[in-house]
């Protein structure tokens, strides 16, 4: 009997929320022009900004449809518990992780992709207003200048330093860039942890289930300490390792399979 | 050290540093499309083979070549060798 009201459960929720999703992907698609038209002449902030706010919305009402069969909790996700500017790192299980961006106190940050999301042509318009990078095409060079001029800006940077969801449910290898920005930029590591959402959507299936998403967000970590040289490597092993620590507890504490 | 520890040396080295699976780390293997070295890995490569080797890869034109694994083993041992012959 239990099996089949979960069986059902699953059911429900699949249809519930790809449905909602869709359609509420597509009345955010068809407002982004006039909401654009409307942020532009009133408050006047430049277009990236305005898109990473629509980025940020449409993540909280994606985490509200959700919520009928998953829970979200989330840890020292506060405003000020994050510097002005930073470079935000998350681990990655899902494909809805990057929805989970809208659980963040900030919303003007910048995500450095790979190139995938970029042939995508519902996304690339998006992507291009929301000038996010595509760190598979961009040289060194050109990433430094483009994190230079949004640390600037007082924006955040946004990188998965795993590069791609991990399936085997740990933490895949941390890739070195967003360590080697920190250092030569001098601008903090910001750890954010997410669990959960592997069971929600893990990569290679297709149908959701219930889960329990917990996010917690880590203290800053600073360059200070990691300024000699090639320092980044020290850097990136020391931020997996306390991801790792906390993700572990996490999934401890919630029962996170 | 055998050329068979050296090119061992490399594989743990890489490893535990990147992550890799024992079952990749073939000759054959490219750097790029089966290891999934990026170009930030390679800086981080030449770090670790320094560490491990104290070979001084960073301005080696030869690195610019490095495909494969095999390749990597073949630089290595050649640095080795130059050195012990200097």
């Amino acid at each position: 009997m239990q099996r089949i009201v979960g069986f059902l459960i699953v059911v429900l929720m699949n249809l519930w929320v790809y449905l909602i999703l869709f359609l509420w992907t597509v009345i955010g698609s068809l407002i982004s022009l006039p909401a654009w038209i409307v942020f532009r002449t009133t408050l006047r902030w430049r277009t990236p900004k305005i898109m990473h706010y629509f980025v940020w919305i449409y993540g909280k009402i994606c985490m509200l449809i959700f919520q009928p069969f998953v829970q979200f909790r989330k840890r020292h996700l506060l405003p000020h518990r994050l510097p002005a500017s930073g470079i935000i790192i998350m681990n990655h299980y899902s494909f809805f992780d990057t929805f989970m961006l809208g659980a963040l106190p900030v919303f003007d940050g910048y995500l450095c992709l790979r190139s995938w999301p970029f042939k995508m042509f519902w996304y690339y318009l998006f992507i291009r207003a929301a000038g996010y990078i595509d760190i598979e095409r961009s040289s060194w060079d050109t990433i430094v200048a483009y994190a230079k001029k949004r640390i600037e800006e007082k924006s955040y940077i946004m990188i998965f330093p795993e590069g791609h969801r991990s399936r085997t449910g740990n933490l895949g290898r941390f890739y070195s860039g967003a360590f080697k920005l920190s250092v030569e930029l001098k601008i903090p590591i910001l750890p954010l942890c997410i669990s959960g959402t592997q069971t929600l959507l893990p990569p290679g299936r297709f149908w959701l289930k219930p889960a329990t998403v917990v996010m917690e967000q880590l203290e800053p970590v600073y360059s200070d300490a990691f300024m000699k040289e090639d320092g980044h490597i020290e850097m990136r092993k020391y931020v997996k390792q306390k991801m790792a620590e906390t993700v572990s507890r996490l999934e401890k504490e919630y029962q996170i399979a | 050290m055998t050329d068979e520890e050296i090119i061992q040396v490399i594989n743990d080295s890489m490893i535990e540093e990147f992550e890799l699976d024992v079952g990749v780390m073939l000759p054959e293997s490219h750097l790029s499309k089966d290891l999934a070295l990026d170009s930030l890995d390679f800086v981080d490569l030449v770090v670790v083979l320094q560490k491990a080797f104290n070979v001084k890869l960073r301005e080696d034109p030869r690195m610019r070549k490095i495909q494969t694994l095999g390749d990597l083993h073949a630089l290595v041992l050649e640095k080795k060798r130059e050195l012990e012959s200097a």
